[in-house]
């Protein structure tokens, strides 16, 4: 018997070594950063998010053949592997931003702005919460002032797309601002790195 | 000579008498294929959810059952566990404990599951990480029947291990006794 918890414990604590290996790596903490209430108070607001700002699929398939930007906030390996073709429908692109990433991109998605004012997220269906956890990191770090520029989620996500036969691409996301099309209306003059911010250009 | 006539203790149960002929392969290949397959999911499982700790540790937190304060060391810790007793249950020599390890978390996980389909709760799963093919069969109400197959998988590789007959020591086999 006490061979038996002894191997027991010997599976238990290869794991508990493993883990703080794997945590050491990764940067990841053994403590919650937030609080409980914090995290119900997230989960709340990501609740208001879904009802004031999720779209079926014609809005979605509209509002994308319109011109807009579209964000895959599925993890980098699903995106690789297919994601929307916006391009194909009319639209500017799609990117891949995820919640823990968005802080890096801020100064992508800010060019974006030079193109277009709205963007559409989409996760991996129904059930999934990335696209609303990344509007609230897009609020967080102020990218988001009010309705603008006007984000929309798109309610079944990855499967509607799939089901609905909407066109698809693999590949990372590689996409820059200077790497737009000549003849696209919003495009900055060539070798221009950083597109102005239509908010600069106000009088 | 008590000690030498007196016959193994762990043999002479009725479930390691020696099984009628083609029974004996009948138990050892029902407890291979009931361990690679286990085995095999969890590896995948495992390994899901380590590329991806931060989306496993929401998955755990909106399942609203565990402590907020140990999520993240939950979060951690159980895919090794998965991992480790996956490989230990195909290929060491602590199978029983790593079954043992398996199917007390099958148990909890099973339990959170029942829990949070009865609430109504439409959550994903969280089981295979970043691996979203394993979704279909993780998720609920599926993802129960999963759960209870994959016990009940385990349960039969611990019954074929209770009827593998077991080697004797010299000094314990008594002479004649065939074995």
């Amino acid at each position: 018997m006490l061979r038996a918890a002894g191997k027991f414990a010997l599976i238990v604590g290869l794991s508990l070594a493993a883990a703080a290996v794997h945590a050491q790596w990764r940067g990841l903490r053994w403590t919650s950063e937030m609080t409980a209430a914090e995290y119900r108070a997230r989960l709340e607001r990501a609740r208001v998010i879904k009802s004031e700002r999720t779209i079926g699929l014609d809005e979605f398939k509209r509002l994308v053949a319109s011109g807009a930007a579209v964000i895959d906030a599925r993890d980098a390996a699903s995106f690789e592997e297919s994601h929307l073709d916006a391009e194909a429908l009319g639209g500017l692109v799609t990117l891949h931003v995820v919640p823990e990433t968005a802080a890096a991109q801020v100064d992508r998605l800010q060019s974006l702005l030079s193109f277009t004012d709205t963007i559409l997220l989409y996760c991996n269906s129904v059930e999934c919460d990335l696209s609303e956890e990344l509007y609230i990191e897009l609020e967080n770090l102020g990218y988001l002032q009010g309705d603008f520029p006007r984000v929309r989620i798109y309610r079944d996500g990855w499967v509607g797309i799939e089901q609905a036969g909407l066109p698809t691409r693999s590949g990372p996301d590689d996409w820059e601002p200077a790497a737009m099309p000549v003849d696209d209306p919003g495009m900055p003059d060539d070798g221009a790195e950083n597109p102005p911010d239509p908010a600069d250009e106000e009088p | 000579m008590p000690v030498a006539t007196q016959p193994d203790p762990g043999a002479t149960t009725p479930a390691a008498l020696p099984l009628p002929r083609g029974q004996g392969w009948a138990w050892m290949a029902a407890s291979v294929a009931a361990r690679l397959l286990v085995s095999v999911l969890f590896v995948l499982a495992s390994l899901g959810k380590i590329a991806d700790p931060t989306r496993f540790l929401d998955e755990i937190r909106r399942y609203e059952l565990a402590p907020f304060a140990v999520t993240p060391a939950m979060a951690l810790v159980l895919p090794w566990l998965e991992l480790l007793g996956a490989l230990f249950l195909l290929i060491g020599p602590l199978r029983r404990e790593a079954r043992a390890v398996l199917m007390i978390l099958l148990a909890v996980f099973t339990a959170a599951k029942i829990v949070v389909w009865a609430q109504g709760k439409a959550i994903e799963c969280g089981c295979g990480g970043s691996f979203t093919f394993l979704k279909p069969i993780f998720d609920n109400p599926v993802g129960i029947l999963t759960n209870l197959g994959l016990l009940g998988l385990l349960a039969l590789d611990g019954i074929a291990a209770s009827k593998r007959p077991r080697r004797r020591s010299s000094a314990t086999v008594a002479p004649g006794s065939g074995a």
